[in-house]
């Protein structure tokens, strides 16, 4: 059938409108990421300095860094990730291969979902309420399990999703050599979906790096250095918070470089773990 | 049933078509020869002769056909079995045509010589029964009987035996008058030509048994337990 | 004609195979999935060191017959089969049945290529150390006789440490036999293993298979009627949950007995 010349020009003009319409807005959100980046960059750089990585949060007027909160983030980081990425993959690996569709299965899975979208702040005050008033003390574990109330949904989805997308006859040819089925997950599946669920991690741990909300409740902060998880600990996003509330310039200037730390790590870890999980090539 | 392609039956309906054809010019080409012989008709002679080239082409065009279909459609079972058997059976055919060709170019030279009038009438009498053969078998073709392919290959005998006394009247001829013996060397070749076109018949009901049914008829020719060779 | 008139031409059709030389042997095997019967009394002898093709059309049951046949259906609940499947006089099907052992027994290698997300090597070792456990040399010779079994050998004697997923679609499908045969299973079960490949792979794969039979019982699923027709011995051709027509790959492509099956082979339905 021949395609009239009317009809083509109409369907070259609505194309052209289409692709138009999806390069401006495109254009509109690199902008406003653009202008963040710039702003961050421009204001954090300057309060950047070796005293950053060296000292502990100063009080107004006096000179000071944030390695309380550094080391305070990193460690409530690693045990949120630490518990997360447990429940995560085995919640996920649990859903994929086990749970299929029973009934069971399908309230994990809703509620996870549920969990997923859940408020931070409301997390928070659930911690407060199992860790923090129990043992009448703001501790860094608590923090840490706040952060790892946030990252386990977001684990566990990307494991039951990454689990699934291997081929069933994946499954079966690691079945049919007579292997059971949980050498075959462990050997086999978790093998070919690890760039899967460590693109999962990632996302979950640039969701709790910023997390503010969850700590206030569970792990307050602390003005000086401590390694002490069991009582109140620092940690950047709360620095941030409460320095860029105060009228200080000095204060204000260490919130800046805290958020272009926190970008520049997350950045960093992003760069780190993809060049690890590189595809194999097929 | 038809194929799921359907190019795939015109192809072989073409070629059974064709097929067909030829068995229709041979059949008459074997009688007008016979007929040449009989009534020392030198036209119709002549005719026979010029006709076998037609006979010739179509069978290189069934044999291009069958190639080409067995290359492009892979026949198998009762596909292939036809296919096979429908180049198999051209070539009889053809060959049939040949002698009657043969018949004919004598038939030529018999006309020249004095009237054998007792041979020719037996002559004749063996050509009608090698037609009819020709002719069962053309028909259980184009009907696909099995039984009728399998009649015609048991009377086979029939055709031999008829030769065997043709030969023995054309010696006797031959040792008692020695200018006879050009017109009965050529008569007696005559009679072989016709044997072989019903050992050809023979042949393409063979064929068609193993067309229609898979199974060869290769044992010597059982008269009674023919039969049960189609149970399978 | 008039055959059909006094010699009535029958609607099923199964071959026997003397008993000495039946390897596996299916019984009035029936099989659900749920209560969708998607095999219906299937019987269909096995022989030892031979080349048995399955065809059909598509949803006729041959993958699932496959599938009993090493239990892989015992994987999902909700199916089950019932009926028998002796091998070496054992019921394969008997509840308590190690199923580890059966299908170190009987290798399957599957339509697509599955390559295990790891070196060529550990691919094929991998069977092999469920079972076994053999020093570094004895592991590399079952390495190399089971990818020089495969053919797959010369191609990547020089790369045994890079990853299966490297490898060509033919290549892949090849590391598959080779992982299933170095685990010395009897039986092969080869379910479309060439359906995703190119012609040439195809052919490779195929002459694989034919080097294989004089060691292993092997049972081919396949839609290439050519494929059937060229390396197998046996042909069963499946209907509709049903085993219409078993017997001589020979016999069955020039003349075969069922209507169904005839006008399966020869293109006209399915």
């Amino acid at each position: 059938m021949a395609v009239s010349a009317r009809l083509v020009a109409t369907r070259r003009l609505s194309n052209l409108v289409f692709v138009a319409f999806c390069g401006v807005v495109t254009a509109i959100a690199l902008t406003a990421l653009a202008l963040i980046l710039y702003s961050l960059v421009t204001q954090g750089i300057g309060g950047m300095n070796l005293d950053i990585f060296t000292k502990s949060t100063p009080a107004a007027g006096t000179p000071g860094g944030l390695i309380n909160a550094i080391v305070g983030s990193i460690m409530m980081s690693v045990v949120g990730m630490f518990i997360a990425l447990l429940i995560g993959i085995l919640a996920g690996t649990w859903l994929a291969e086990y749970a299929g569709e029973s009934r069971f299965g399908a309230v994990v899975r809703f509620l996870n979902d549920v969990l997923l979208s859940a408020p931070s702040i409301l997390i928070g005050l659930f911690v407060y309420e199992i860790l923090v008033f129990p043992f009448k003390t703001f501790s860094g574990f608590a923090g840490g399990v706040a952060l790892a109330m946030l990252a386990a949904p977001v684990i566990t989805r990307t494991t039951e999703d990454v689990l699934k997308l291997q081929p069933i006859a994946l499954r079966e040819s690691g079945v049919a050599l007579g292997s059971p089925v949980w050498h075959v997950i462990r050997n086999i599946l978790w093998r070919g979906a690890t760039s899967g669920i460590l693109t999962g991690a990632l996302l979950a741990f640039a969701r709790i790096s910023g997390e503010t909300a969850p700590l206030l409740f569970t792990a307050l902060n602390n003005q000086f250095f401590s390694w002490d998880m069991a009582h109140p600990m620092s940690s950047l996003p709360v620095v941030i918070f409460q320095d860029a509330l105060t009228p200080y310039p000095d204060l204000n200037r260490l919130a800046w470089a805290g958020a272009l730390l926190i970008a520049g790590s997350v950045l960093g870890v992003t760069i780190i773990a993809r060049a690890f999980a590189k595809e194999p090539k097929r | 049933m038809e194929h799921t392609v359907r190019a795939y039956d015109q192809e072989l309906d073409t070629i059974t078509a064709e097929l067909a054809r030829m068995g229709g010019l041979a059949e008459s080409e074997v009688a007008d020869a016979i007929k040449a012989i009989a009534t020392r008709d030198m036209a119709l002679a002549t005719s026979v002769i010029l006709r076998d080239a037609k006979l010739d082409g179509l069978e290189m065009d069934i044999e291009r056909k069958a190639v080409r279909l067995i290359a492009l459609r892979q026949p198998v079972a009762d596909d292939l079995r036809r296919t096979v058997a429908a180049m198999k059976i051209s070539m009889n055919l053809e060959r049939c045509g040949d002698l009657a060709k043969n018949i004919a170019k004598r038939a030529l030279v018999i006309a020249e010589s004095e009237p054998l009038a007792p041979l020719t009438s037996s002559i004749e009498r063996m050509g009608e029964l090698v037609t009819t053969r020709l002719k069962d078998v053309l028909d259980a073709l184009s009907s696909r009987e099995v039984d009728q392919a399998i009649a015609v290959w048991q009377q086979d005998h029939e055709v031999d035996e008829h030769y065997d006394a043709i030969f023995r009247e054309l010696l006797t001829y031959m040792m008692g008058d020695p200018r006879m013996i050009t017109a009965c060397a050529h008569l007696l070749f005559v009679a072989k030509n016709l044997e072989r076109i019903g050992d050809h018949a023979t042949n393409i009901a063979e064929i068609l048994h193993y067309e229609i049914t898979g199974v060869e008829l290769t044992e010597e020719r059982p008269k009674s337990d023919a039969l049960s060779l189609q149970t399978f | 004609m008039p055959l059909s008139a006094t010699h009535a031409i029958p609607d099923v059709s199964i071959a026997k195979i003397d008993a000495s030389q039946v390897k596996l042997d299916v019984q009035n095997l029936d099989f659900f999935y749920g209560k969708n019967r998607a095999l219906k009394s299937v019987s269909i002898p096995f022989e030892a060191n031979a080349v048995t093709a399955l065809i059909g059309p598509s949803g006729c049951g041959k993958s699932t017959l496959l599938r009993t046949l090493n239990r892989m259906y015992a994987l999902y609940p909700g199916q089950r089969a019932t009926g028998k499947i002796m091998l070496d006089g054992e019921d394969i099907l008997r509840p308590g049945v190690n199923l580890s052992m059966l299908r170190a027994k009987i290798g399957m290698v599957f339509q697509k290529p599955t390559p295990f997300p790891m070196s060529i090597y550990d691919n094929v070792a991998f069977g092999v150390r469920l079972y076994e456990t053999l020093n570094k040399t004895d592991m590399s010779e079952r390495v190399e006789e089971s990818l020089r079994r495969a053919a797959l050998w010369e191609e990547v004697k020089d790369k045994l440490q890079t990853s299966g997923l490297g490898l060509s679609g033919g290549q892949q499908q090849r590391l598959c036999v080779a992982r299933c045969i170095a685990v010395k299973p009897e039986i092969l079960l080869l379910d479309e293993p060439t359906s995703a490949l190119d012609p040439i792979s195809s052919a490779k794969l195929e002459e694989t298979v034919t080097q294989l039979k004089q060691d292993y019982t092997i049972v081919i699923v396949t839609h290439n009627l050519g494929q059937a027709a060229r390396i197998s011995k046996y042909t069963g051709f499946m209907y509709l949950g049903e085993l219409v027509e078993f017997g001589q790959t020979a016999e069955m492509f020039t003349k075969p007995v069922t209507t169904r099956g005839s006008d399966y082979i020869t293109g006209r339905f399915g």
